[in-house]
């Protein structure tokens, strides 16, 4: 007889496979994971495609995931021109990993953990490379495709963001911007709940002591509470 | 600390001002890159080439955009005003206060000022052309030619100063019409009433200065001139000295601006050119060997030269000194197998020399920052830091060596890197970078 499990924050294995806030996972007796309602059937033809490398199916994959992609990279580094280059190279690596993906049904936070993580790479990449002297200027904030006259706010949040840690900058940014929940948090960051808030905590203090000092973000950072 | 609701809407008015990124021609181009990089990624050992084709494709890509937006629409230089934090806009009057310069800084690292009560602007500032007004007062303008690829000019009244990768400084004034143009470093040309009609080309140690009643003078000043107190002295012992020291001090900074702060000069006392001083330009002696242009500071057109006099030849004749300079005019003009060469070259031949350890130290330098050989540079780090662990360049070494084994995938080393380098400097230059590597080395994307 097959029963639903549900898990209500969090993310983990249980049954054998990787489990998250919100999935509700169908098993039998012995506890055999029978079903992962939520997704559908084709992601496993996608993977499937993508690992005989059938350009159809990457097309398919794109088509099916271009928004969460070009989305999170977008927001993730700020406009940054050389936005294009750097969802290259998230695909590139889909190509590189998705031989190792064992479970097809977990494609989509697979997908934003990898797209986080070469992110990640890219920043502190980045960062290293201002802090040795090799690249001139501030280059997060510099290279963006904001205009000031439309994007004030956003160019001074990103700036912020620039002084921050590179696990604060990207957390702040998934939770608070990209406007995820804390579960898909830890999945991108591939931590626990209560890893998520500890740094989510932190990263909101360093982005307040930050903001102060503008006029403009100072006016949004009023009341006080801890989530 | 503000509540959470304050944040989700914060976040939600930049998510809305970013909007959701490419539009639909962007997107539509990469997915057939996409595409075709999945095809050339089969039957192929699934890792190394795919990832090695994904790469040519992104660079292909991106270098054809970049090609393409430089050709249609030149891109902006971005620069910062006063504070870093406020970005400047082009046509806007500035005004440098009664008591302090106003410093512009711009992204490709070339920084102007203007001089207490003096006004000026940046007329245009993209990537083909930097065009800067001096209304009134002086400006001082340090150009970055390592980096920038812009033509400098700076407009001062009917005049126009071009600036050819240099560090100079422009006096105007209309009433009374008065202007100084003093080169510290590298040459510029000058434009204008008064001057010859292809205009007057000054070089390091130059000043020009026009009055309203016709007069013109060009006269030398600081390096060279009488009473110049970088002229070495105490014999060849301290000479090597001060030669060591400054090869040191160069290592770590880059290349030796002439005169930094040169002393303000009087007509009155300003001395006359010396006879027979190589000058070359429109009225002055051509350069030829590559020592004559290593002296002009014209770094690439003296590797140029050099080879072709042969490099090979000349990195096996020239004695330490030379060698040395070769291989900082390799450096400068950016030309990595040169410099490589030139180093090793030194390496081999004065072993038990100075030269020979800061070689490796700049080897190091040479790799990482201008063949963008991580590897190499990492291990060029460690050698310098086998050989004078103890060095003035000791820090910097152990500081670069971070980010260089970093990048080229010696997570441990960088790592090791890093530890030893707070242990020993917790106060120094990379701290940051050796905080960023030990806070983030854990969380690696897998």
């Amino acid at each position: 007889m097959a029963r639903k499990v549900s898990r209500l924050g969090g993310c983990g294995y249980l049954f054998g496979k990787e489990h998250f806030a919100g999935m509700t996972v169908e098993v039998d007796n012995s506890l055999k994971v029978l079903h992962l309602p939520g997704q559908h059937p084709e992601v496993r033809t996608l993977v499937s495609g993508l690992q005989r490398r059938d350009p159809k199916a990457a097309e398919a994959f794109y088509d099916r995931y271009q928004d969460r992609i070009h989305g999170l990279v977008w927001r993730l580094l700020g406009a940054d021109d050389e936005h294009d280059d750097m969802v290259q190279q998230v695909l590139a690596q889909v190509l590189a990993s998705i031989d190792g993906l064992r479970d097809p049904d977990l494609l989509e936070p697979w997908l934003i953990r990898l797209t986080v993580n070469t992110v990640r790479k890219e920043i502190r990449k980045r960062r290293m490379r201002r802090i040795l002297h090799l690249t001139p200027g501030n280059p997060e904030v510099a290279s963006n495709e904001l205009r000031p006259e439309r994007q004030q706010l956003a160019i001074r949040v990103y700036e912020i963001l620039d002084g921050m840690g590179v696990e604060d900058r990207i957390v702040f940014t998934l939770r608070y911007i990209e406007g995820h929940s804390l579960a898909t948090c830890a999945i991108a960051r591939g931590c626990s709940l209560a890893a998520v808030k500890r740094r989510l905590n932190k990263a909101k203090r360093a982005f307040s002591k930050l903001a102060e000092k503008d006029l403009v973000l100072a006016s949004w950072m009023e009341g006080e509470t801890d989530e | 600390m503000s509540s959470a609701r304050n944040y989700e809407s914060l976040g939600r008015e930049v998510k809305r001002q970013l909007g959701d990124g490419p539009g639909p021609q962007r997107r539509e181009h990469i997915k057939k890159a996409f595409s075709e990089m999945t095809v050339a990624s089969r039957h192929r050992p699934p890792r190394r080439r795919s990832l090695a084709m994904a790469a040519a494709l992104v660079l292909l890509v991106g270098g054809a955009t970049f090609v393409l937006m430089e050709v249609m629409v030149p891109r902006a230089v971005v620069f910062w005003v006063g504070s870093e934090t406020v970005q400047g806009e082009e046509g806007a009057w500035l005004q440098a206060s009664a008591e302090e310069p106003l410093p512009v800084r711009f992204e490709d690292g070339t920084r102007i000022e203007l001089r207490p009560n003096s006004t000026g602007r940046v007329v245009t500032a993209n990537r083909k052309k930097v065009s800067v007004e001096l209304g009134r007062g002086k400006l001082r303008a340090d150009i970055n030619r390592h980096q920038t690829r812009s033509t400098w000019t700076v407009e001062a009244g009917p005049y126009r100063v071009t600036a050819l990768g240099t560090e100079f400084s422009v006096v105007w004034n209309a009433e009374p019409f008065s202007l100084d143009v003093r080169v510290f470093r590298g040459r510029v040309g000058v434009r204008g009433p008064g001057l010859r009609p292809k205009g007057r080309e000054l070089g390091a140690g130059e000043h020009l200065s026009l009055r309203k009643e016709g007069t013109k003078t060009v006269t030398r000043f600081g390096k060279g001139a009488p009473g110049d107190p970088d002229v070495a002295e105490g014999g060849p012992a301290a000479l090597e000295s001060q030669e060591r020291d400054e090869a040191i001090r160069v290592a770590k900074l880059g290349p030796p601006p002439d005169v930094m702060h040169p002393p303000q000069t009087t007509a009155r006392d300003e001395a006359p050119a010396p006879r027979g001083a190589k000058v070359a330009g429109l009225d002055g002696h051509q350069p030829e060997s590559w020592q004559e242009f290593y002296d002009l500071r014209r770094y690439a057109e003296a590797i140029e030269a050099a080879g072709k006099s042969g490099l090979e030849e000349l990195c096996e004749t020239l004695d330490g000194r030379e060698l040395w300079q070769l291989a900082d005019a390799a450096r400068y003009a950016g030309k990595g197998v040169e410099a490589k060469r030139a180093l090793l070259s030194l390496r081999r031949r004065f072993r038990d020399s100075w030269r020979a350890v800061i070689a490796a130290f700049l080897l190091g330098r040479v790799a990482f920052e201008i063949q963008g050989d991580a590897r190499a540079a990492c291990n060029w780090f460690h050698i310098y830091l086998r050989e004078d662990p103890g060095g003035r360049l000791a820090e910097e070494a152990l500081g670069r060596s971070i980010g260089a084994c970093d990048e080229a995938g010696m997570r441990s080393r960088a790592m090791q890197a890093a530890k030893d380098y707070l242990e020993k400097y917790p106060q120094g230059t990379f701290t940051e970078a050796a905080e960023l590597m030990s806070s983030t080395g854990g969380d690696a994307p897998k």
